[in-house]
C-alpha cells in the first residue's frame, strides 16, 4: 500500500492533518491558528469526531487502519496524529 | 468428546506414543496435522505469602489444623490477601515469557474472581493490557485444574489453524469470600498463579500428544466435597478407573509413561492414586506447601516437569492427570522432543452454520420510573434516560442465573428442532467474572444432565464481559476446525443484576441492564444460515472497568466502525450486502452514525427490542436474531465494558414459498 506521504515535507503532512481535524470538528479556525500540541479534546473533539478524523486520514493519505494498530494515544493531538501518519510512511 | 489428537506426526513422537499414533492413523478418528507440535517453552509459578499451618485454623474453626493436615496432606497454604488476581497473574506471566517475544494469543483459566460486584475487570483484559494484545484472548472457567487441559487443547487448535504461534496459558486462583478456603477435610484452596507458553517456534520442550477430558459421575454432585467424610479411596478408584479407561482406548496404560504428574488436590488421595496407577516412585508432584491451586495446576505441573527435566531426553513421555474437585478430570499426554524448526501450516477453513437461536427474559417488564423510585434516583436522570428511549427492563428478581440459561437452552431446542443428543460441545459464556454456579458446581454438566445432552461435554468461557459470547463462538470455531469429533456446539449465556447492585442497572442514561439468557447452536451441518465471519477485540486501556463509570469513551464509535469493517473484510463482503444490523440495545442514537461511517444504510438497524427487552448483556443480538426473519447478510454486534467489541456476520438464505 503506497501511503501518500511520499514526497511531502513534514509541514505539508502537518497541514493536511490539520485540515482533516478542522473538517471533522467543524472548527472555524485557520490551520495556522491551531497549536499542534493542544489536546484535541480541548478543541471540542468527541467520540464521533474521532471516526471522522480517522476516515479523513484513510482517505487523504490512502491508508487502511486496522483496529489492532489503533491506540487512543494516537489521537491526543495533531502532533501525535502526524507522528502516527509518518510512522506508517516509514514502515 | 473423545478421540485422539495427534500432533507432530510428521516430525517426532517418542516410544509408545509413536506406535499409538501410527495405529490411530489407520482409522478416521485421528485428527492429524502436519505442523510439528505445541511445546511448553517456559513456565513460571507465582505463589505469594505462604502462611503457616496455624493460620489455617482461622479459615474454618470447625476443623482442627491436625485434622486438616492429616486429611489433605497440606501443611501450609499460599494466601494472598493483598494483591488482586490480575496482578498475581501478570507476575507469573512476565517472568515466564521468553523475553522480547510477546504472545499472539492468551488463554486464561480462572474459576474464582475477586472482582467486586460492580467491577468488570478480568485477568484476561489485564493481560491484554500488559502484552498489548487486542484480540485472541480467551477465558476458561468452571473446571478447576481440568481447565488447563482445555487450555492446552485450545492452544493446540489455535496454533494448528494458523491463528497463533505463541500462546500464553495462565492459570490463576484467588479465594475470597464467599468462597470457602477449606472444603471440610477434602482440600485446602491456595492462592497463586502459574503460566506456561505453548509455541510452535523452534524451541525445545514438551509435545502435547492428546488430551482427554471427562467427568466422574459420583463426583459431579457439587455438595460431595462439603461432605464431612470424603472417602479418598473411593475417589482414587474413580479417578484411576477413568484414567485407565481413557488410556486403554488408545492401547496405553499408565506404565507407558515415564512420568505421571497429578494435580495437587489432596495429598492422601495422591498417594492412593499413585498406588493404583503404579506411578509412586517416578516423581512426587504433590505441592504440600501451596494448597490446591485449581486453575493454575496444569501450568504448575508443566513447571514441575520443566524442573525435573531441564535437559530434554528424546522419547521420555509424561502423563498429566488434572483433577478438579467438581469431578472433572483431564488428561494430557506429553512427550519430549528435540529442537526442530517447524513450518506451520494452516488448516483449511470449514463452513459453519447457525442451526437456531433462542432466549429467555423474565416477564413482565419493569418500568424505569419504578426502578427510579425504588432506588431514589433523581427524576431528571430518569427523564433523560427516557428521552433516550430507555424506559423498561427485565428483572429476574434474584432468580438463579442458572435458570435464565437453562430456559434459553430449552427455547433454542424448541425453536431449532435440534436434538439434544446431537450436541457434542457446550460452551457457557459469562459476562460476569464470577462463576454462575460457585465451585465445585459445574454449569455445563448441570445443563447436559437437565437437557439430555448425553453426548456433550464442555466448559465455560468468560473474561471478555458482554462479548464473551462472541469469544465463545470463536473458540467453538477453532475446535470445530481441529476436532472432527465435534460437529454441533451449543453456546448459552445468562446474566443478571442482583438486587444488591440494582442501582447499577442504569448505564449512564443510554441503556438499562435487563436480566435474561440466550442460546445458539453452531454446527458443521448445513443449514440456511451460514456463519460468514466472527471477530472480537478489546482496547483494554480501560481494563479496570466499573459498571458505574460507563461514559462513552473516545474509541466507542471508531472501534465499532473498525469491527464492522473487519467482519465484512473477513467475509469478503461489501457493506451494501448487509440486509439488517442487530446492534446491542445500548446507545441507540449512536448506531446510525456508526453505520453511516461504515457505509451501511442506517435504515437497516433493527432496534425494535430496545424498549421492550432492554439491554440483556451480551445476548441482545441473539434475542434480536431470534425475532428477526430477514433474509440476507445479518450484521450482529456486541459491546462490553472495558472496551470489548465483538460481532458476527451471518448470511441467511430463506427458500421462497
Amino acid at each position: 500500500m503506497a501511503i501518500k506521504t511520499v514526497g511531502l515535507t513534514d509541514e505539508e503532512i502537518t497541514n493536511k492533518v490539520k485540515k482533516i481535524v478542522i473538517s471533522a470538528l467543524y472548527a472555524k479556525k485557520n490551520i495556522e491558528d491551531i497549536d499542534v500540541n493542544v489536546p484535541l479534546t480541548s478543541l471540542g473533539m468527541d467520540s464521533l469526531n474521532v471516526v471522522d478524523i480517522f476516515i479523513g486520514l484513510e482517505h487523504d493519505f490512502d491508508i487502511e487502519l486496522d483496529e489492532s494498530e489503533l491506540d487512543m494515544s494516537i489521537i491526543e493531538s495533531i502532533s501525535s496524529l502526524v507522528k502516527y501518519v509518518k510512522s506508517l510512511g516509514e514502515a | 468428546m473423545t478421540g485422539l489428537v495427534v500432533l507432530g506426526t510428521n516430525h517426532y513422537l517418542g516410544g509408545q506414543l509413536q506406535r499409538i499414533a501410527e495405529l490411530r492413523h489407520q482409522d478416521d478418528e485421528v485428527i492429524a496435522v502436519d505442523w510439528a507440535s505445541t511445546l511448553e517453552r517456559n513456565s513460571n509459578v507465582m505463589l505469594t505469602n505462604g502462611f503457616d499451618a496455624k493460620v489455617m485454623r482461622d479459615f474454618n474453626a470447625r476443623i482442627s489444623v491436625a485434622e486438616i493436615e492429616k486429611a489433605t496432606g497440606f501443611n501450609r497454604v499460599s494466601v494472598n490477601s493483598e494483591e488482586r488476581s490480575e496482578e498475581i497473574a501478570v507476575k507469573a506471566c512476565l517472568t515466564a515469557g521468553p523475553g522480547s517475544i510477546k504472545p499472539d494469543a492468551i488463554i486464561v483459566c480462572q474459576n474464582y474472581s475477586d472482582s467486586r460486584a460492580c467491577e468488570n475487570s478480568s485477568v484476561g483484559l489485564r493481560l491484554q493490557n500488559e502484552f498489548k494484545i487486542k484480540n485472541f484472548v480467551f477465558g476458561i472457567m468452571d473446571q478447576e485444574a481440568a481447565a488447563g487441559v482445555r487450555a492446552i487443547e485450545l492452544a493446540g487448535a489455535l496454533v494448528a489453524d494458523g491463528t497463533a504461534s505463541e500462546v500464553l496459558i495462565c492459570g490463576v486462583q484467588k479465594i475470597v469470600q464467599p468462597f470457602p478456603r477449606i472444603l471440610t477435610n477434602h482440600t485446602v484452596l491456595g492462592d497463586g498463579a502459574a503460566s506456561c507458553w505453548l509455541s510452535n517456534a523452534k524451541t525445545i520442550g514438551w509435545c502435547v500428544d492428546f488430551t482427554e477430558l471427562g467427568s466422574i459421575d459420583f463426583l459431579e454432585n457439587p455438595w460431595f466435597v462439603f461432605s464431612k467424610d470424603v472417602d479418598v479411596n473411593l475417589m482414587a478408584d474413580a479417578i484411576s478407573g477413568f484414567v485407565n479407561s481413557k488410556l486403554s482406548v488408545h492401547g496405553l496404560t499408565p506404565d507407558t509413561f515415564d512420568l505421571t504428574l497429578r494435580s495437587g488436590l489432596n495429598g492422601v488421595l495422591d498417594k492412593e492414586l499413585c498406588s493404583r496407577l503404579g506411578c509412586g516412585d517416578k516423581a512426587s508432584a504433590f505441592p504440600s506447601e501451596s494448597g490446591y491451586l485449581g486453575s493454575a495446576d496444569v501450568p504448575m505441573m508443566l513447571d514441575k516437569l520443566h524442573k525435573l527435566f531441564p535437559n530434554p531426553t528424546i522419547g521420555k513421555t509424561c502423563l498429566l492427570v488434572a483433577t478438579g474437585f467438581g469431578g472433572r478430570i483431564g488428561l494430557v499426554a506429553l512427550t519430549y522432543r528435540q529442537n526442530i524448526p517447524i513450518e506451520q501450516s494452516q488448516t483449511p477453513e470449514i463452513p459453519l452454520y447457525f442451526h437456531g437461536s433462542g432466549y429467555y427474559v423474565p416477564n413482565p417488564p419493569t418500568t424505569l420510573a419504578d426502578w427510579g423510585k425504588r432506588n431514589s434516583v433523581d427524576k431528571s436522570t430518569i427523564e433523560k434516560a427516557e428521552e433516550n428511549g430507555v424506559k423498561i427492563f427485565r428483572d429476574s428478581r434474584d432468580t438463579k442465573v442458572y435458570n435464565l440459561v437453562s430456559n434459553a437452552v430449552s427455547d433454542v431446542f424448541q425453536r431449532s428442532g435440534v436434538a439434544p443428543t446431537d450436541i457434542n460441545l457446550v460452551l457457557v459464556a459469562h459476562t460476569s467474572s464470577f462463576p454462575i454456579i460457585p465451585g465445585p458446581g459445574d454449569i455445563v454438566r448441570q445443563l447436559c444432565v437437565e437437557h439430555g445432552m448425553t453426548q456433550a461435554d464442555g466448559f465455560s468461557v468468560g473474561q471478555q464481559n458482554c462479548v464473551s459470547i462472541v469469544s465463545a463462538i470463536r473458540i467453538a470455531m477453532h475446535l470445530l476446525r481441529q476436532k472432527n469429533t465435534i460437529e454441533t456446539v451449543l453456546i448459552a449465556s445468562g446474566d443478571q443484576i442482583r438486587s444488591e447492585i440494582d442501582l447499577f442497572r442504569l448505564l449512564g442514561t443510554n441503556a438499562v441492564q435487563s436480566d435474561g439468557g440466550s442460546a445458539i447452536i453452531l454446527s458443521r451441518k448445513l443449514s440456511d444460515t451460514r456463519l460468514e465471519s466472527v471477530y472480537n477485540f478489546s482496547d483494554t486501556a480501560n481494563w479496570l472497568g466499573r459498571i458505574d463509570a460507563v461514559e462513552s469513551n473516545r474509541s466507542y464509535y471508531l472501534f465499532n466502525v473498525r469491527l464492522i469493517r473487519r467482519l465484512l473484510k473477513d467475509a469478503k463482503l461489501n457493506p451494501e450486502r448487509v440486509a439488517v444490523c442487530l446492534p446491542p440495545n445500548i446507545n441507540r442514537d449512536a448506531w446510525p452514525h456508526i453505520l453511516k461511517a461504515s457505509q451501511i444504510d442506517p435504515e437497516l438497524i433493527d432496534n425494535r427490542l430496545f424498549n421492550s427487552v432492554g439491554h440483556v448483556f451480551g445476548s441482545d443480538w441473539i434475542i434480536s436474531l431470534t425475532e428477526n426473519d430477514t433474509s440476507g447478510v445479518i450484521l450482529c454486534l456486541s459491546y462490553g465494558l472495558c472496551d470489548c467489541f465483538g460481532g458476527v456476520l451471518l448470511n441467511r438464505v430463506v427458500a421462497e414459498g
